[in-house]
């Protein structure tokens, strides 16, 4: 399953890789190549890694942490009563 | 700066757009944790988040007033300079991002608990990112050309259910009113402007610069506004009047389970179905709203010149962190409690504050210069 998971993956970059880079490298536009790579290596690196069951972080804990001073505060809000 | 959008928008799009927007990717689970902090008196607090937040959306607006030709994230490049400025706009990115991954998650955890239990939550997350991958790539003007014919159907969904609802209504559930005093009420509104106010800032990736007359459009935006919150208030209210605060404050989806009460010569039960289908296109609006945001953002930051290349691989971040954004229920009710207000007061007050002080600073000067 987890082999699958990662063929089809692969699959997918490679078929936008193969559609989409052609057509970036005619217009000559290589500041959106490269951006293009970077996330589409990010993504893949990322979902192969999830499919692997390996801990990737979580964003909602960033912005959790960043407003983890004011916690307590919050939780006194909305606490009922 | 490239200019890369040509889009053009009717201010009745607008309009369309901000009242899905506010009615929000929220409106299924809000009653829930508003009723367990304000009881009978959610209306109140509505109330009183709707009149607060007009405020909210008068800065908005006037931001997009006085820079009508910039999109939000050029407005932070333009007053916070190249280096804070592109740090605030990365975060602003990476928290459209995030939001739009919450509306994803939303959507899958109400199908996998109550609709199919035993099929797995992945494949609904990536149908929905597919399709919301495709939106994108037609683009902002297909979009909300789409929305707008789903509006009329949508409205009429909302006020046929209502409607057939009132068999079932029990005006004595709102009754006591204000029995602890104010705080309660407050506090039940702090939830409601950071959930169906606030996000509204990222309508300002699309307001002023995808018009061509701002004035009519900023109209556009209050009205829109002003009918979400009613639809809201409507929605909640007809919700507690059903089942009763307790009640409502105990269900996870208390509008959908509302809607399982219509029941009308046994030809009309079991609509909650089209309940479901409301609320799933409305999150689909949201959910673009903010995908668009943070893309089109992202493009802004590069300098590119077109945002499109982006989508595709944006869309596969979004399916692998689409798991992973909330780890579990109670992950979600805490961090939409104590993280959620915090981090759209920021977002939807300071910045847009702070970016309108510094307009009105500029445009002083621009006129007499010292």
């Amino acid at each position: 399953m987890v082999l699958i998971v990662i063929l089809l993956i692969l699959g997918f970059a490679a078929t936008l890789s193969i559609v989409e880079i052609p057509k970036l490298l005619r217009t000559k536009s290589y500041k959106e190549l490269c951006v293009f790579s970077l996330l589409l290596a990010l993504g893949v690196v990322l979902s192969i890694l999830k499919s692997l069951e390996v801990e990737i972080g979580n964003p909602s804990d960033l912005f959790a942490w960043i407003y983890s001073p004011l916690e307590d505060i919050m939780e006194s809000l909305t606490k009922k009563g | 700066m490239h200019r890369m959008v040509k889009t053009k928008l009717s201010p009745r799009q607008l309009m369309i757009l901000a009242s899905g927007f506010s009615f929000g990717t929220t409106p299924l689970v809000l009653p829930s944790s508003m009723a367990k902090l304000a009881g009978p008196d959610v209306w109140l607090s509505i109330l009183f988040g709707m009149a607060t937040g007009m405020l909210f959306i008068w800065i908005y607006a006037k931001l997009g007033e006085l820079n009508p030709d910039k999109t939000f994230v050029e407005d932070i490049k333009l007053y916070f300079g190249k280096w804070a400025g592109g740090l605030v706009v990365v975060l602003f990115i990476i928290s459209a991002l995030v939001l739009t991954d919450q509306a994803v998650w939303y959507m899958g955890d109400f199908i996998h608990t109550e609709f199919v239990p035993d099929f797995p939550v992945l494949p609904i997350h990536v149908l929905f990112i597919a399709v919301l991958a495709f939106a994108l790539w037609c683009g902002v003007e297909t979009m909300y050309r789409t929305t707008e014919l789903l509006f009329a159907f949508l409205f009429t969904f909302i006020i046929v259910a209502i409607l057939m609802l009132i068999p079932n209504m029990k005006p004595e559930n709102l009754l006591p009113v204000m029995e602890k005093g104010v705080p309660p009420v407050l506090k039940g509104s702090i939830l409601y402007i950071a959930s169906c106010v606030l996000p509204l800032v990222f309508l300002n990736m699309v307001y002023p610069v995808c018009f061509e007359n701002v004035k009519e459009s900023k109209k556009a935006l209050f009205k829109g506004y002003l009918l979400g919150a009613f639809t809201n208030l409507i929605t909640v209210t007809v919700c507690v009047i059903v089942m009763g605060s307790n009640l409502v404050s105990n269900i996870r989806f208390p509008m959908f389970i509302t809607s399982k009460e219509i029941n009308i010569f046994v030809i009309f039960s079991r609509i909650e179905a089209v309940t479901f289908s409301i609320w799933m296109s409305v999150s689909f609006i949201s959910a673009f709203s903010y995908a668009y945001a943070g893309i089109f953002g992202l493009a802004q930051l590069l300098k590119m010149k077109n945002y499109k290349i982006l989508v595709l691989p944006i869309g596969l971040l979004l399916a692998v962190y689409s798991l992973n954004i909330y780890t579990n229920t109670s992950y979600q009710i805490k961090w939409d409690m104590t993280v959620w207000p915090l981090f759209s007061f920021t977002l939807g007050f300071i910045l847009p504050l702070v970016l309108l002080i510094m307009s009105i600073i500029r445009k002083i000067k621009g006129k007499n210069p010292i």
